[in-house]
């Protein structure tokens, strides 16, 4: 008898937290939109620069996130396969871009074109500062270190056993890695992406430090919250932090559809 | 045999995505540099935004040139144009980031012109409901008053030598609860915290009517300093004559008008109605004991 | 056809020394030995997964220790996790196949003939492969190891997960495969039973050393080393010196220290004052019903002792017999029809022969 009441205690207990977690996330949520104003919603979705920054925001972090991917699986891959000299500080190296701020990384990235190459480099190829080309980078930065540690937990899940037996089948490594481990990964490969791509949507400290917030260039649509709070522009503040919730939650729940599905990309 | 092959699909439509993405970037990317006719870089602070933006524009549909505006806290665009030496214009809220940034040499010290004028005022929420009229309002008990920290934000150090200046700082200290680090989060503190007063300018009243009420400082209690808003052409400027033209235009007629809708003041004399005895700009000394016996 | 020559790798802290082993074509090798011995690393490197520090591997006449594992055609089947799981089972079966690019008119012809052979024609439209029980998992593994036309193919315990009964169906299904196919196994166990009844050559390997490599007599009769006689239940193991050496009959003497003295076939180049390990499997001792006529082979090592404990194994019976002369009881293992004509019970005194054909002998490189 004793021992049932503990069990559920401590079901009780469990589930009031998960309640209490959601409750509260749904009421931050309802408060942001009584900070609406209805009329005001047709005039902020017609201004072009809402418009241009809900574009730019899908813009680039579609690329970037899809850009820490194609870099962050080879790094993944090497890191869950191999144990080489260094591979802990290369490891922890990686992880730097989740512990700093992104302020630090975005300001990082305007040191480096300082340097000569970067002057060289600005110059000769393209600018990046102050320009979405530097969105990008600022999102690919703060993201990749979070691509390569979803991507080596989704490696390290794949038992090497498998691109062996591959090998003695007959594929070259590269064929083993595109017809075994890639498509086995596909589903940790494409939550990663999806998370990656949710965190670079709501990128901001670096984003505003190495493109700035220039409206119909580089304002995404964290940076436009930024703006119109700091003129106390609130219900257009809670309009696009409202647009964002409505844009994460669609976003969220269509992957967690296809996920559960086995689909194939 | 269909489903061996479903690998090479897969494969097939991936490499599908990736052009598609790859063209959608380039086309992008031409479009966004096609744009880029002749063009200016404005770093300026939250301060000015609104009448910023509008400036801008009818600057642009003037003269056909883009002007880039950038904003943030003064002293983040001043970092900012120190670490990517760019930017054409600086037009921050203070002039005490002025006289930083012509310290550093970055601003042409010949070209620093005044644009606007800035008046502190005691910042309410709509309605004034805990019916705050002076500063002396502000040592009741239980009234809850933010200001900026006058150590970094300009506004905050007004708002000590104005209360100084009026013989409230021992009195009105006990009900300062909170210490904001920008001027911008001075105004959006009052519209969204349950702070009774900050004391800012008196433009925040016009950046966002519905949440905040400035009340003017008047009768005995006086203003000692009001605060100057300026705008100077970078050392780094890569069009001057075109960066001179936006600040000449700033400066004019069209400009001042956008600058006194959203009630910033453009006229010395109007500043000396409204606050005879202050000192426009210039510096004042924060005493080093202004907290003393205060911990927030 | 497999051929290891003199091979040393190494792997983390564990190292595998001085490998050389011999499978001829067609033939059935099995490498015996306890988990942890180095067998997986033995197949590894074999395949080409792992490169060694020396020594050579040839398949075929062909040198592959530089070759890359794709370009040996060799198979190779692991203990589990081996099918892929995001392809169905004729995915799975064609991988091989058209990585090498055969034609699919040979994938065919092939998939039929394997698919009959390992009977798993009704899996083959099955889409997820872990649906499948183990032993299906493994017969579709080793089908879609045979379906490149391997010069060899190598398994890593493949049943070792599976029950009795079923890995009892899988290695006759092996056998026939290595019979009928022609082709080169080699097989790697832990269970002895598993590599009696397939190997026709059977190595021993023990941490990391492949200690014998024989036939299955001489593995089961004459153990090389002292470990390879406990890793195969040789319970009756003695040490002693040589007493004697008769070259006529080709017998040799040896003396517990205890006082045991037992004769045995001089079958290596022990001599008298040599030390010796020396024993006798428990299932190689004869029980002497009384009364019987004792035959030659029976006469030799003639003792006499007292029945202390019975324990029924099954199939037979072991019997533990307390001889006077030595300190630990000898293990006898009778099969259970010899054992309900001999009417044993505890406490009971019997008289036993340790056949001399059956006594082995391993030098001991030490004195006492």
């Amino acid at each position: 008898m004793k021992k049932k009441n503990s069990t559920k205690l401590f079901r009780t207990f469990m589930f009031s937290m998960l309640a209490g977690m959601s409750l509260y996330l749904c009421i931050l949520f309802i408060a942001l939109t009584g900070f609406l104003k209805i009329e005001d919603i047709p005039g902020i979705l017609r201004s072009l620069e809402i418009r241009h920054a809900i574009k730019l925001t899908f813009f680039t972090a579609t690329v970037s996130s899809l850009l820490a991917l194609a870099v962050g699986m080879p790094c993944a891959y090497v890191l869950s396969r191999y144990r080489f000299r260094g591979c802990n500080f290369i490891d922890t190296l990686l992880d730097l871009p989740i512990v700093l701020s992104p302020v630090a990384v975005g300001t990082g990235i305007l040191l480096l074109f300082q340097t000569v190459p970067g002057r060289w480099f600005s110059e000769h190829v393209m600018i990046v500062v102050f320009s979405w080309t530097g969105i990008i980078m600022a999102q690919f930065t703060v993201i990749s270190a979070l691509a390569i540690r979803l991507l080596k937990a989704t490696f390290d899940e794949i038992n090497p056993r498998y691109g062996k037996v591959a090998r003695v089948l007959g594929c070259t490594p590269g064929m083993a890695f595109m017809k075994v481990d890639l498509p086995m990964a596909r589903r940790g490969i494409l939550s990663a992406w999806i998370l990656t791509w949710a965190r670079a949507v709501g990128e901001f400290g670096a984003t505003v430090t190495v493109a700035g917030a220039i409206a119909l260039k580089t304002e995404t649509l964290p940076s436009s919250i930024y703006l119109h709070l700091s003129t106390v522009q609130i219900s257009h503040a809670a309009f696009v932090m409202t647009l964002m919730v409505i844009i994460a939650l669609v976003v969220l729940f269509l992957s967690r559809i296809v996920l559960r599905r086995r689909v194939f990309i | 045999m269909n489903l061996i092959k479903l690998p090479v699909s897969v494969m097939k439509k991936t490499i599908l995505l990736f052009s598609g993405l790859v063209c959608l970037m380039f086309s992008c990317g031409s479009q966004e540099s096609a744009r880029q006719t002749a063009s200016i870089s404005v770093f300026a602070g939250s301060a000015v935004q609104l009448p910023l933006k509008e400036i801008a524009e009818k600057f642009r549909q003037q003269e056909g040139v883009q002007v880039d505006l950038l904003f943030g806290s003064s002293g983040f665009m001043l970092s900012q144009m120190r670490l990517t030496s760019m930017g054409d214009v600086y037009m921050p809220g203070s002039m005490d980031f002025m006289l930083k940034a012509k310290q550093e040499n970055l601003v042409d010290p010949g070209s620093i012109s005044t644009v606007a004028y800035l008046i502190p005022a005691i910042n309410v929420k709509s309605g004034n409901p805990k019916k705050i009229f002076s500063l002396a309002d502000l040592s009741r008990p239980g009234i809850r008053v933010g200001i900026a920290r006058p150590e970094h934000v300009c506004v905050g150090l007004y708002a000590v030598e104005l209360l100084e200046a009026n013989g409230l700082l021992k009195s009105v200290l006990p009900n300062i609860v909170v210490t904001t680090e920008s001027c911008a989060k001075t105004a959006s503190a009052i519209a969204l915290s349950d702070l009774d007063a900050v004391i800012g300018w008196r433009v925040f009243q016009y950046w966002s009517p519905e949440r905040i009420e400035s009340v003017l400082i008047k009768d005995k209690e006086t203003v000692p300093r009001i605060g100057v808003i300026p705008i100077a052409l970078t050392s780094m400027a890569k069009d001057i004559t075109l960066a001179k033209k936006f600040i000449d235009f700033t400066c004019g007629g069209d400009a001042r008008a956008l600058f006194r809708k959203w009630g910033y003041i453009t006229d010395e004399s109007r500043v000396r109605q409204l606050a005879p005895n202050a000192c426009i700009g210039g510096e004042f000394q924060l005493p080093a004991d202004w907290m003393e016996g205060k911990t927030i | 056809m497999i051929d290891v020559q003199g091979l040393s790798v190494k792997a983390g802290d564990f190292r595998l020394r001085d490998i050389n082993l011999g499978i001829e074509d067609s033939r059935f090798g099995v490498i015996l030995g306890p988990s942890g011995a180095g067998k997986s690393l033995l197949l590894e490197s074999i395949v080409g997964l792992c490169s060694p520090d020396q020594g050579r591997v040839v398949i075929g006449g062909i040198d592959v220790t530089k070759s890359n594992p794709e370009d040996r055609n060799v198979a190779y089947v692991p203990q589990d996790m081996t099918l892929f799981p995001h392809l169905s089972v004729r995915g799975n079966l064609c991988f091989g196949a058209q990585a090498r690019r055969m034609s699919s008119s040979d994938i065919n012809m092939r998939m039929e003939q394997l698919s009959q052979l390992l009977d798993i024609s009704h899996l083959l439209d099955r889409l997820n492969p872990m649906t499948l029980s183990h032993g299906e998992q493994q017969r579709v593994a080793i089908a879609r190891a045979l379906m490149i036309f391997p010069r060899a193919i190598l398994l890593d315990e493949p049943f070792s997960a599976l029950d009795a009964l079923l890995r009892r169906q899988l290695q006759l299904q092996l056998k026939r495969i290595n019979r009928e196919l022609k082709i080169t196994i080699l097989h790697v166990t832990h269970d002895r039973e598993e590599a009696f009844m397939l190997g026709d050559k059977i190595g021993i390997m023990i941490g990391g050393r492949l200690v014998q490599v024989g036939s299955r007599d001489d593995i089961y009769c004459r153990p090389a080393t002292v470990e390879a006689a406990r890793f195969l239940l040789n319970q009756n193991i003695f040490i002693g010196e040589v007493l004697a050496r008769d070259d006529q009959t080709r017998t040799l003497t040896l003396g517990d220290v205890s006082g045991l003295n037992l004769n045995a076939v001089a079958y290596n180049g022990l001599r008298p004052g040599d030390m010796a390990h020396f024993g006798i499997r428990p299932e190689e001792i004869m029980v002497i019903r009384p009364g019987m006529e004792l035959r030659n082979p029976v006469q030799d090592n003639l003792m006499t002792g007292t029945v202390e404990t019975i324990m029924e194994k099954g199939g037979s019976h072991l019997i533990l017999v307390r001889i006077s002369e030595i300190d630990q009881p000898l293990e006898i293992d009778i099969p259970n029809c010899a054992f309900r004509d001999l009417e044993l019970a505890e406490g009971k005194t019997i008289q036993v022969s340790l056949k001399k054909k059956s006594v082995w002998t391993i030098p001991a490189n030490f004195r006492c």
